[in-house]
């Protein structure tokens, strides 16, 4: 193969990215979320039994904490734990190749569409979606969006290689309905972008035997979700998202219009507020995610110096629209679903804008090195390089330390005190804390076949006839609230966050600190202590019922 | 010379910060960042974290993309509003339409306008902050003037009964919001 400058530069750029989505996988981010651990610990399941947590043989949606999420990272996360072991790495792994394999395939995307000015501009666009933090941070954990927006590119691909080969139709819409199983937004997503195509290539020459081809095979990839289709399981993460609840109590602060006006004035007012939010600088720029598991300290998804060839892109958009009407039409689809979700500004759901916004950004980019070329290079060269130490200093310096709490830091130490002591029954406080079982059977490699025993669900898996309930009893760990008129009686001990045991409470029911699991920032995340139910019925002089089954001796 | 006289009125009603001066919160913060380096940087956590250029470079950019928030003016900060301000909605967001069409417009027709309206305001706001009583009012005229452009272009005759049923209904909405 001959390495022309081109192909040279692609190098470097793929290069820069797998180094930068591989590098410290295992320990950055600093812990391990629950929703990774589901993933690795189902994935785990399947590979040894065929079956998930609850022991459903081959789900099409897993049930998880009644979820259903879509299936398709934990299946494919089997090979690499086959290969590697359960590890933090095996999970995070294909998230970190979709990332790397998602930028090769903006760089064949951004080639055949052929709107640039100067041939810089494509490389540039690769770069920026390479470095941009938005792609780096959801390739470095176990995300499912991720990987559907692998998915996604490829399709987009496919689909445009079809307006030259229509063969290329019938595995455009074959990879659509893999991603359907990819991630929740895709199954929406995937449907409508085949309604477009068929749509548009309807009326296109040489065509027809294609389409049908592609829409049978598209159908048959979706029939284990149709058939699906009218249980509980087919819509229920997305119910819970919607903000049905707002509107209804939103609409009733309303004077003087009828119900159903308020109500509808307030769905107008939540999506438009919530679709505009998709679309502020301040958020794109500037603000992170609130929620704090899913940004950055002091960065958002998008450098701040983007802006400025993002307004400028979007200016090219705006007066070449016929142009790009498609872009917009896709643009306002992949804003549309998340902004139908209670979060204010979720980088999780809208993932599959990140492509879009930097095509508009190289576009930009684009028109200024064609009018300013030195200029623009300059500025781009020397952006990029204090974009590059922006990066560094708020991934793999601040993120490390300051979110290593909201990202399930310290289980693993938890895990490892449960494995040094079997003989100890400890008890996990969940009153204020996200499900522990599953990170705990993932650290302690817990056999699934056991474990399904334990997690056996009643009547149809997917009709929510089993809910999912936070108290779990495996190995010596029980996950429950703490009961303090019977707990400190029993010989155990009882682990939870920095608030369920204060000093005063150790000192009255005789507990002996046993463990003590600090973040990065020094706060107490957990806390062990054993029980003495002697002492404490010594103490009490018997007066307690539960000391009646007390040896003292 | 309205512009520059709505800038002064409105530097003249910004409660001021100071672009380097933080807070025993931020100092903490501060403090927290500069023990997450490796020791082998702390000359680089020092540029990064302490240096007033960074602080100021950093407050600035946190007022300049208020400024450019878009819910700030329609919604009110709402999804995000901002915490210790007094939000409230300064346009109508049934307008937002016509003011995305009137901007481009304004961007596309009258470059040098639009640079003269924006970039006064929106220098102050940066260097001085968003804390304004009645909020950040020398934007308002240009906004104001992007909307009457996007309606222009797009309101045809028959809409404007509609429009202006929308309009009430809307305020109806934003009342009821502000009095409960």
């Amino acid at each position: 193969m001959k390495f022309t400058k081109e192909k040279t530069v692609l190098a470097v750029i793929l290069l820069l990215a797998t180094s930068v989505r591989f590098w410290r996988l295992s320990s950055i981010p600093n812990g391990f979320y629950i929703d990774e651990a589901a993933i690795g610990y189902n994935a785990y399941s399947l590979l040894l039994t065929g079956r998930d947590e609850w022991g459903k043989f081959l789900p099409i949606f897993l049930k998880s904490f009644d979820a259903y999420s879509s299936p398709l990272y934990a299946y494919l996360t089997t090979v690499p734990i086959k290969l590697f072991g359960l590890s933090i790495f095996s999970v995070r792994v294909l998230s970190a190749f979709s990332g790397v394999a998602s930028v090769y395939v903006f760089y064949l995307l951004l080639k055949s569409i052929k709107v640039f000015k100067s041939k810089l501009s494509a490389y540039i666009g690769v770069f920026l979606f390479a470095m941009s933090p938005w792609s780096i941070f959801f390739s470095r954990g176990a995300y499912e969006a991720n990987l559907a927006l692998l998915l996604l590119l490829v399709s987009a691909l496919l689909l445009i290689r079809a307006t030259r080969d229509r063969s290329f139709l019938v595995l455009a819409f074959f990879v659509l309905g893999v991603s359907a199983y990819a991630y929740q937004a895709e199954r929406l997503l995937s449907a409508v972008i085949v309604l477009g195509t068929n749509i548009y290539f309807a009326t296109k020459p040489n065509s027809k035997k294609y389409l049908v081809w592609a829409n049978i095979l598209y159908f048959l990839v979706l029939t284990p979700q149709i058939s699906l289709l009218f249980t509980k399981s087919f819509a229920s993460r997305a119910s819970g998202l919607f903000y049905s609840d707002l509107i209804v109590s939103e609409s009733q602060k309303i004077m003087y219009l009828p119900s159903h006006v308020s109500k509808v004035l307030v769905l107008v007012r939540e999506f438009l507020s919530r679709f505009m939010s998709y679309i502020s600088p301040k958020n794109i720029f500037f603000s992170p995610d609130p929620d704090l598991q899913r940004s950055l300290p002091e960065l958002s998804v998008l450098f701040p110096w983007m802006v400025i060839p993002f307004g400028y892109g979007l200016h090219v958009v705006y007066k070449n629209y016929n142009k790009y009407v498609l872009l917009s039409l896709l643009g306002a689809l992949f804003i549309s679903i998340p902004a139908l979700t209670r979060d204010p500004f979720s980088t999780l759901r809208s993932l599959q804008l990140l492509p879009i916004y930097i095509f508009i950004i190289t576009l930009g980019v684009d028109r200024l090195l064609s009018q300013k070329y030195k200029l623009t290079f300059l500025f781009v060269v020397v952006v990029l390089a204090l974009s590059t130490i922006s990066l560094c200093r708020s991934y793999f310096v601040l993120f490390r330390v300051e979110r290593a709490e909201v990202w399930g830091y310290g289980y693993d130490q938890v895990a490892s005190f449960a494995l040094e002591n079997p003989d100890r029954h400890i008890v996990i406080d969940t009153s204020r804390i996200k499900p522990p079982y599953i990170l705990l059977t993932f650290y302690m490699k817990y056999p699934p076949a056991e474990f399904q025993r334990l997690n056996q669900y009643s009547g149809n898996y997917y009709g929510l006839d089993t809910k999912f309930d936070n108290t779990y009893e495996f190995a010596n760990i029980e996950t429950r609230t703490i009961n303090w008129e019977e707990d400190i009686y029993v010989h155990q001990v009882l682990l939870g966050d920095a608030l369920s045991t204060s000093v005063d409470q150790a000192a009255e029911h005789s507990l002996t600190k046993v463990l003590e699991v600090v973040s990065p920032t020094n706060k107490i995340l957990f806390v062990g202590f054993e029980t003495d139910p002697s002492s404490k019925c010594m103490a009490i002089n018997f007066q307690n019922p539960h000391c009646a089954s007390i040896d003292v001796r | 010379m309205f512009i520059i006289v709505l800038c002064f009125t409105q530097l003249n009603f910004t409660n001021k910060l100071d672009l380097t001066t933080i807070s025993n919160d931020q100092k903490r913060v501060q403090d927290m960042r500069l023990a997450a380096y490796p020791p082998r940087l702390l000359h680089v956590a020092y540029l990064l974290e302490v240096k007033h250029i960074s602080v100021a470079l950093t407050r600035m950019q946190s007022n300049f993309f208020e400024a450019l928030d878009i819910n700030l003016y329609f919604f009110a900060s709402y999804p995000r509003a901002r915490v210790g301000f007094q939000e409230f909605e300064k346009f109508p967001y049934v307008l937002l339409p016509f003011f995305v069409v009137g901007i481009f417009d304004l961007l596309q027709k009258r470059k040098a306008l639009l640079t003269i309206a924006i970039l006064p305001p929106l220098a102050i706001i940066t260097l001085y902050g968003t804390n304004v009583s009645g909020s950040i009012f020398a934007l308002f005229p240009v906004m104001a003037y992007a909307i009457y452009l996007g309606l222009t272009k797009i309101a045809k005759k028959p809409l404007i009964p509609v429009l202006f049923v929308l309009c009430v209904l809307v305020l109806i909405q934003v009342i009821s919001y502000e009095i409960y």
